[in-house]
């Protein structure tokens, strides 16, 4: 079960919160979770590049934060996305698909395809 | 960008907001746990776990919030603080080395900037120039206008500078501005001194009269009324007006408005105040007080040209401002835009060479008179342009009399800075070897290379620039301490150094620069700490590496303290023999002062008989042993000159000094009186006798004796009764031809008169008895220079006194620092080699060969650093030679005195640490094996 489990690609991090908060505004922990289910538990988020990613988008404007009570009734600091954050969250989403799309026709060229192959 | 300095700002609740969600964070998480089942506790565990750390959280949170540079570079600041205050002896240290070797940069530095580099507060000062031509010369007609026809006046050129300018006459002026291309325009001026009655009492005040032009040129504005304007440039004598500094404004007026439209008499000439120049522009020369400017066609009125003074010969045409002999003029252009000054230099001197040629000066056979002040061929006769926009410029006596000593001071002051900061250099390498550990817990700890370099930086840093600011308010005192080293009353105005925000700012880059020097000599040290990670026994390799590297730190101090050594015994030297020439007269117990009878509006007779009241109720004075006057006083730089001839070769024209002087004077003065007699009170009523030095004598009577021949200007007419000895009124200046005339034989309009009283009452009494005294007798005149002969005999040596004392400071500083620097090295070395030291002690060695280990280390370093020393002096020791006097830099007394007081230095700084080696005791150092 955990061999599926590797760590995220760089860049990606963001893109995957932004999609994260596309459907509706949640907490760290709840993002952490949602990313989980997203790539089906195939993705380790570690807090120390969560927060540090939530408040630099924060601070760019991508998006907001309040605090209100959580499921359970506790005081959590809510994130949602800005305007800016879905213009954002495309252009980041159109940039990674481009990415795959290179990197596929790349590796499946025959003249470089590996003996294995 | 805003949101980041918002946040940066808002640090504190953004903080506490980071430690709430973060907190809260761990609530969910813990309660996600329980919900599988965890226990309370567990769950807080496993939540802790799952976060990873709250402070690693933050400070990754922390290190894209805000301005983390900013921030991280304050938290670093702080840590290095803290740090430091930790080992307060070390920083102490630190502080006080750099902060006295700063301070004294500081000082020399803003004696340099105030009377050399700073530019002059007018606009664009890079595009000024000053001209500099020789006059053209005269042709003399005939024999018969020869012998009166040098009526030239030209202002007293210093011989001693090569590079002097030459001053031009007016009609030059008006060519050079009119026809030069590439000038945008040219003002003349000329300084002068009068006495100004503004209200009550008379002051003696400097001033510089300048065509209406020079404002505007300048580009210095009013700070009240109007300044000079070219509808001020009248016909001679036409235009009584006058602007002030504004410190005369302030000084004499008290910054009062209503002076506009007042009238003050200059020399008794009633001139309207018509402005006030703005705050800071006192002319174009440094470190010297100005107090006004007048139109330049009012020269008549100051130089007491014109009709009223009965030219010497009826064929000379009275002076005037604008005539062609009056070489008094100092030029000033600004450069036209897009010229450069080798361009306006040629275009100028294309001009001057036209000008040259108008006036035949270089066809054959024509006759001129070559008493001017140039008497070389062609080659000398060109027009040069100098830079005038700086504080150095103008050369005034200020700052061309302290222009070497003071280059030759910041060379010093520079490598004092050297010799501190490779004592620091060499503390912070030994600090490094006790934090060797701390700093090996940091790198374990994950800290970056970089950032562990960085934390030793931002302490250097910290370091230096406190001792930055030590360093500035030890400038500001050391105000007060100058004249106390140099033993002189007061010193020179404009010369300060309390630091302002230039030199502020020049020692605080300079504090950065020591800073980052001393952080990359200590790098070694750091640079070693990785391999002292891999290996947790004794990393012997990179500790001899540094070793090596602090042995050579402390050759280098050595070697620039023998420098230092060597320069100040060279100038203590130097001075020892100028205070030791004999000038041929006593300082002790007099005291001079001058009147000008003429700007008090006295003549002729009445002029005369005012000296004679003076005389007399001096010698009424308790306590006076003697009393005189004369036109001249030695150190005093007044006086006139002129030819004179004598009846063994009446076309023999010896340049001489002229000096006319009251009964006594010789013997008042103590100047010998080699034979014959000295001037007596019959000699004013009968026919005219002279006296001369014995210069004179031998230039004019060879070995033959001179009493009883006849002298004179033309006519050979005045009897010699008397020869006098000398005087050399600065030990580098040769005696010079002098001729002694009795004060009441001159037939000219009176001049200036220099009262020389001998008195054993002290300056401050007999400064108050004159004042009072004078002012009894006439309120109207002056009393200008009141000084004693011997404070004006040790300012006359103040150059030579500043260098040598200051030197000496310098000198003995960087001996103690290199002192510090072999004790502190080598008691290491001990403290390494004890178990070497403990083998040897068991194995038999004596005392003696134990010290020997030690001090051979000493003088190894010592001798190594005297060589290097000494070539480096020897190369570089010339630029000594220009301010020395009586021996050369390389001078053997001097070399030995430096090597001497070095090797002794080293020499005790070794001893505490040989004998630590020998108490070492060997079972203590081998049980820690």
């Amino acid at each position: 079960m955990r061999t599926a489990r590797t760590d995220l690609p760089r860049g990606t991090l963001d893109l995957l919160v932004l999609k994260a908060l596309s459907l509706e505004p949640l907490h760290g922990v709840g993002i952490s979770r949602r990313i989980g289910q997203m790539t089906h538990g195939a993705f380790q988020v570690s807090f120390g590049s969560l927060f540090p990613s939530l408040h630099r988008m924060e601070e760019s404007g991508w998006v907001g934060a309040e605090w209100r009570a959580s499921e359970n009734n506790r005081r959590a600091k809510y994130y949602k996305l800005t305007a800016a954050g879905r213009r954002r969250a495309a252009i980041e989403e159109r940039d990674w698909n481009r990415v795959v799309e290179v990197m596929r026709a790349a590796l499946q060229h025959p003249q470089v395809r590996t003996e294995e192959g | 960008m805003f949101r980041r300095v918002t946040s940066f700002l808002r640090k504190r609740s953004v903080e506490k907001e980071l430690d709430d969600e973060l907190r809260a964070s761990l609530d969910a998480l813990a309660e996600e746990h329980i919900r599988n089942g965890a226990s309370p506790q567990d769950a807080m565990r496993l939540a802790r776990i799952e976060l990873g750390g709250v402070e690693q959280v933050k400070e990754e949170v922390r290190s894209v919030r805000g301005l983390p540079v900013l921030d991280s570079a304050i938290r670093d600041f702080r840590h290095a603080g803290r740090n430091l205050l930790r080992s307060p002896g070390f920083s102490i240290s630190v502080v006080v080395t750099l902060g006295l070797a700063l301070g004294a940069n500081a000082a020399v530095l803003g004696l340099l900037d105030k009377l050399i580099l700073r530019p002059l507060p007018v606009k664009e000062p890079g595009g000024l120039v000053a001209l500099s031509a020789p006059a053209l010369p005269h042709r003399i007609p005939s024999r018969a206008t020869r012998k009166g026809g040098r009526y030239s006046i030209f202002r007293k050129s210093n011989n001693r500078n090569p590079a002097a300018k030459f001053s031009m006459s007016y009609p030059l002026y008006t060519e050079l501005r009119d026809r030069v291309q590439g000038f945008a325009g040219v003002l003349a001026q000329m300084t002068t001194k009068a006495t100004i009655v503004a209200g009550g009492t008379p002051v003696a005040a400097a001033g510089v009269l300048v065509t209406g032009n020079y404002f505007d040129l300048l580009g210095v504005k009013p700070a009240i009324g109007r300044l000079l304007t070219p509808g001020d440039d009248g016909p001679d004598g036409g235009s009584p007006v006058v602007v002030l500094t504004h410190g005369f404004w302030q000084r004499q007026f008290g910054s009062d408005p209503s002076v506009l439209n007042q009238t003050i008499r200059l020399n008794k000439v009633p001139m309207t105040v018509v402005g006030v120049a703005a705050h800071g522009f006192a002319g174009t020369a440094a470190g010297e007080s100005l107090d006004f400017f007048a139109p330049v066609c009012m020269v008549g009125s100051f130089m007491r040209l014109g009709p009223e003074r009965a030219p010497p010969r009826i064929d000379v045409e009275p002076l005037r401002f604008d005539s062609p002999n009056l070489h008094v003029y100092d030029l000033i252009a600004r450069l036209a835009p897009g010229t450069d000054v080798a361009q306006a230099e040629r275009a100028g001197d294309l001009v001057y060479q036209q000008l040259l040629s108008e006036v035949g000066y270089f066809d054959p056979g024509a006759i001129f008179d070559t008493k001017g002040p140039f008497k070389g061929g062609p080659d000398g006769y060109h027009l040069r342009l100098l830079p005038a926009g700086y504080a150095s410029s103008q050369q005034s006596a200020l700052s061309r009399d302290l222009r070497t000593p003071l280059l030759l001071l910041m060379a010093m002051v520079g490598m004092l800075l050297v010799i501190a900061t490779g004592n620091v250099a060499n503390l912070f390498l030994a600090r490094g070897e006790a934090r060797s550990r701390e700093i090996a817990i940091r790198f374990a700890l994950g800290a970056s290379r970089w950032r562990v370099l960085r934390a030793l930086l931002v302490e250097s840093l910290l370091l230096t620039l406190t001792a930055g600011s030590l360093g500035l308010l030890v400038s500001r005192w050391a105000t007060a301490l100058v004249p106390v080293i140099l033993h002189v009353e007061k010193l020179p105005d404009g010369v300060s150094t309390v630091p302002d925000s230039r030199i502020g700012l020049a020692v605080m880059v300079l504090s950065l620069v020591v800073g980052f020097c001393i952080w990359a000599a200590s790098l070694p040290r750091a640079m070693g700490r990785a391999a002292l990670l891999a290996n947790t026994a004794q990393t012997t390799g990179s500790a001899r590496h540094t070793l090596r590297w602090r042995r050579a730190l402390v050759v280098a101090q050595t070697a620039l303290s023998i420098v230092l050594l060597c320069a100040s015994a060279v100038l203590s030297r130097s001075l020892i023999r100028l205070m030791h020439v004999d000038p041929g007269f006593s300082v002790e117990d007099r005291y001079s002062f001058w009147l000008d009878p003429r700007r008090a509006g006295y003549t002729g007779a009445r002029s005369s008989s005012l000296v004679a009241q003076v005389l007399e109720r001096l010698s009424e004075m308790p306590g006076v042993k003697g009393v005189s006057m004369a036109t001249a006083l030695p150190l005093s730089a007044e006086g006139g000159g002129g030819f004179v001839s004598s009846d063994a070769d009446v076309d023999a024209n010896v340049g001489t000094s002229y000096t006319y002087q009251s009964p006594g004077h010789f013997a008042n003065l103590g100047i010998a009186v080699m034979s014959g007699r000295e001037f007596t009170r019959d000699d004013g009523s009968g026919p005219k006798v002279a006296v001369i030095n014995e210069a004179l004598a031998r230039k004019l009577f060879g070995k033959s004796d001179p009493i009883g021949r006849r002298i004179g200007d033309g006519q050979p007419q005045w009897p010699v009764v008397g020869v006098v000895r000398d005087i050399k009124p600065g030990a580098r200046i040769p005696s010079t031809p002098a001729l002694y005339l009795p004060y009441t034989a001159q037939d000219r309009e009176s001049p200036r008169a220099g009262f020389l009283v001998r008195t054993e009452n002290d300056v401050r009494l007999t400064s108050e008895m004159v004042r009072a005294m004078v002012h009894s007798i006439e309120p109207g005149v002056a009393i200008e220079k009141f000084g004693s002969l011997a404070g004006q005999a040790a300012q006359s040596l103040y150059p030579d006194r500043m260098m040598a004392s200051v030197s000496l400071c310098f000198a003995g500083f960087a001996a103690f620092l290199c002192a510090i620097g072999i004790f502190g090295l080598t008691s290491y070395g001990v403290t390494k080699r004890a178990q070497e030291i403990g083998v040897r002690i068991v194995l038999g060695a004596t005392r003696t060969s134990i010290q020997w280990l030690v001090l051979k280390e000493v003088s190894l370093m010592a001798a190594a650093g005297c060589v290097i020393g000494l070539a480096a002096f020897l190369l570089a020791g010339g630029v000594l030679s220009t301010v020395i006097f009586g021996l050369t830099p390389s001078d053997p007394a001097s070399l030995t005195i430096g090597v001497a007081v070095l090797g002794g230095t080293a020499f005790l700084a070794g001893c505490l640490p040989a004998y630590r080696a020998t108490i070492v005791d060997p079972a203590s150092t081998l049980r820690q094996e």
